[in-house]
């Protein structure tokens, strides 16, 4: 869709097909928000809303086991960190490399002569500025940390079945309750009539398909804006005008830029 | 675990010796019932006599070159029998049918690891279902999407032992689409380093001990041996 704001030009979005979801392809950057961010997310709901950065704070601590860096590395860069943003309990890590480029030093001291640039304790403190930021790794086998090896694999537990290639293709409602899901195989997806199974929630039906799917679904479930479900003949559960709208990324700015000076490593490999 | 991402080429028996023993062990590959069997074991049957049929893994993560016929058929499963100790828990049966092509003989795998028993970690243990006939009718909590949110909710849930849950996913546990290091990881470790000595002991944290360990992982970049058909291969054409 083009975007205004952009010249009307169109990007991609990106999201993972994996089990993880898109912490299984991420940048693997544990960075946070800003604390201002979540609070106007809270505002939407109301002054006193849980969704505000305090509100928020004890599960961005839950859902991570923080590792301090290795103390050379730390040494060599003059890393900093504040351990208090972050939690010890999760199966997901977040780790440091452990080698580091020297020119970082360099980088961030230049940046500490331009005026106006806050530098915060942490990258989880929710402040804008420079700051060292930890990966999203396991640091004993240096691979990713993600949604899979944390609250997936390392579990053994005959109560938690997860499904693969299957495509949930509508949410099923008693009046406006959710009680069931139907879905298909993906494989089953180009033949001429694919098998639909169903399944039934005693208690809940958990919509976590992400920022497209989940309310692509619940369209075509008949949840959404009625003019729009009615024009796709799909029966209206509930109108609700805002679902599929006001959809909102983050943008990545990257400056690349060539130093006049010889910095280290001053190697050929 | 980089010897484990770097195969590109057959490994010897020695090296999948070596493999197994590390922690990602290709554990109890040694076959106990054929998978016939295993598979006649009706579900509930199994919860009954104390069975639990464990969760296949990708065989990808760890030989990735192995091409097999079709993603369902790369896993290996196996039953879990509570109670007994590690040494016994894991009795897997292979179920792939590899491609003529496949740089690895399964003998060389049966061979290879006897020596290893113990229920490897990072090798997933809940349910894994891959055909809509193995899921049961009612759960107490059906969730759909097996993301980063998903995965986090059902894993909270499934503490209570009690309660149920299935996640319904899209995609599939896939080698071939995460790329398990990042970037700018560098890693201060000769290639040859001992593997049983934490990545996080840098050598030396200077570039010149530093440069065997990123020359190692620039070929670490996971291969792609899957099908087309079977994954990503990339972002879109935007």
């Amino acid at each position: 869709m083009p975007q205004v704001n952009l010249r009307n030009r169109t990007t991609s979005v990106l999201i993972g097909k994996a089990v993880g979801g898109s912490s299984a392809v991420n940048m693997m950057m544990t960075v946070r928000g800003t604390e201002d961010d979540y609070n106007r997310w809270g505002h939407f709901f109301s002054n006193s809303s849980d969704w505000s950065w305090k509100g928020l704070l004890p599960y961005f601590r839950k859902a991570l086991t923080f590792h301090a860096p290795d103390a050379a590395v730390a040494k060599s860069v003059n890393m900093t960190w504040d351990a208090s943003y972050w939690g010890n309990t999760s199966g997901v890590s977040t780790s440091w490399p452990t080698y580091q480029y020297p020119a970082t030093k360099a980088v961030i001291d230049a940046w500490r002569e331009v005026p106006g640039v806050e530098f915060p304790p942490d990258s989880g403190s929710g402040k804008p500025g420079v700051y060292w930021y930890p990966q999203f790794m396991d640091p004993k086998t240096v691979t990713r940390s993600y949604a899979r090896t944390g609250h997936y694999s390392n579990q053994n537990r005959p109560n938690y079945h997860l499904v693969t290639g299957q495509k949930v293709t509508k949410i099923l409602f008693d009046g406006t309750t959710a009680t069931g899901v139907s879905f298909v195989a993906v494989s089953a997806l180009k033949g001429a009539a694919p098998v639909t199974t169903t399944v039934t929630a005693a208690k809940e039906v958990i919509l976590a398909a992400g920022g497209i799917h989940s309310p692509q679904l619940l369209q075509l479930s008949g949840v959404g804006p009625k003019d729009l479900l009615t024009s796709a003949k799909i029966p209206v559960i509930a109108n609700l005008p805002g679902v599929g709208q006001n959809f909102q990324d983050h943008p990545m700015i990257q400056a690349t830029f060539s130093c006049k000076c010889r910095l280290p490593p001053a190697v050929s490999p | 675990m980089e010897d484990r991402l770097c195969l590109k080429r057959t490994p010897s028996l020695h090296e999948i010796a070596k493999l197994s023993r590390l922690e990602y062990a290709v554990a109890g590959l040694l076959p106990s019932l054929p998978w016939e069997k295993l598979q006649a074991i009706p579900r509930r049957a199994a919860d009954h006599h104390g069975l639990h049929l464990v969760a296949n893994f990708d065989l990808r993560l760890f030989f990735p070159h192995i091409v097999p016929e079709d993603n369902r058929e790369l896993s290996y499963s196996g039953i879990r029998i509570p109670g007994e100790n590690p040494s016994s828990e894991l009795r897997t049966t292979p179920r792939v049918a590899m491609h003529r092509q496949s740089a690895l003989p399964f003998w060389a795998l049966l061979f290879a690891v006897p020596s290893v028993f113990s229920l490897p970690r990072g090798v997933e243990r809940s349910t894994l279902l891959t055909k809509p006939s193995d899921v049961e009718k009612t759960y107490d909590y059906v969730i759909i999407g097996g993301g980063t949110s998903g995965l986090t909710v059902a894993d909270r849930l499934t503490e209570d032992n009690r309660t149920k849950v299935l996640v319904i996913e899209y995609g599939e546990l896939s080698a071939c689409f995460f790329k398990v290091l990042p970037d700018s990881v560098g890693i201060c470790k000769p290639a040859d380093a001992d593997p049983s000595r934490q990545a996080t002991r840098p050598t030396s944290c200077e570039w010149q001990a530093a440069l065997p360990g990123f020359r190692h992982r620039s070929s670490c970049t996971p291969s792609r041996p899957c099908r087309r058909s079977t994954c990503e291969t990339g972002p879109p054409a935007s």
